[in-house]
């Protein structure tokens, strides 16, 4: 068997066709990640806001139950 | 880059599905024989194109513009099918470079078959595709898919050279020593 034919087998075995609404399918898909990691950057720039909030409220808190043990205190001492 | 492919990139950036579907349609072809050729099997093919898609557009942000898009997308699917043969324990290569042994033989021109026992039987067409398709299961990787590659058409040697990260030297080297294997194999067959 010569160079040639090796060649020429290899050259007569079929290329891939896309089956019919391929590129409209993954292009879809495409932006459906794009939306996906859009909304995911949305809700973990909020992170950082919810963090402090949360810090702020957890203070609030600690400040109320101060407030209200020292009322029991004072009502206990009488 | 054509200015066309640069544009139809920048649609693509803005979430223009219509310009990713075109992006998709200009090389789907292509990056379909390409995994076909590598995996050998054809029921993969449309899953492992969509994954190659994906990644391309996931990717496309940080495309160098001064590179070649086609064979960005080529290499990418080169890389999927790699991944797939590496998941199911297919990939026997890590590496297509040159070895001392590949070449010794790459000033060769051409060579010789010696005579085979029924020459007319394996000129019959379909036995003749078999025969290659057995001989070329049995090449090591890196001698299989830079040849089968080659064997595309319209996929030329320097974009194969980016595909396997090599020189086209060593395409050419690859491509050599993969035709040599398989005609001894075929010819050890007989």
């Amino acid at each position: 068997m010569r160079i040639e034919d090796l060649e020429d087998a290899l050259r007569r075995e079929p290329a891939w066709d896309p089956p019919p609404g391929f590129a409209r399918r993954i292009a879809e898909l495409a932006q459906q990640q794009v939306d996906t990691r859009v909304r995911l950057l949305g809700v973990l720039a909020l992170v950082p806001q919810a963090v402090r909030n949360g810090v702020r409220n957890s203070a609030a808190s600690l400040d109320g139950l101060r407030w209200t043990l020292r009322q029991y205190w004072l009502l206990i001492a009488q | 880059m054509v200015e066309d492919e640069r544009r139809l990139i920048e649609a693509c950036l803005t979430g223009d599905e219509d310009a990713c579907a075109r992006l998709v349609d200009a090389h789907a072809r292509m990056v379909g024989t390409v995994i076909w050729r590598a995996t050998g099997d054809h029921r993969l093919v449309e899953d492992l194109a969509q994954d190659t898609f994906l990644r391309v557009f996931h990717a496309l942000n940080s495309f160098d513009r001064r590179a070649k898009l086609s064979t960005w997308i080529y290499t990418i699917a080169h890389r999927v099918a790699i991944d797939h043969l590496r998941k199911t324990g297919r990939w026997q290569q890590e590496e297509f470079a040159v070895s001392p042994d590949d070449e010794a033989v790459a000033g060769i021109e051409q060579l010789h078959a010696p005579p085979m026992a029924n020459p007319d039987a394996v000129f019959e067409r379909d036995e003749h595709i078999r025969l290659v398709r057995e001989a070329l299961a049995r090449l090591p990787d890196k001698y299989r898919l830079p040849l089968l590659y080659a064997a595309i058409d319209g996929l030329d040697y320097p974009a194969i050279a980016g595909m396997l990260g090599v020189t086209v030297g060593a395409v050419k080297t690859l491509v050599f020593r993969a035709k040599r294997m398989l005609k001894d194999e075929i010819t050890d067959a007989y």
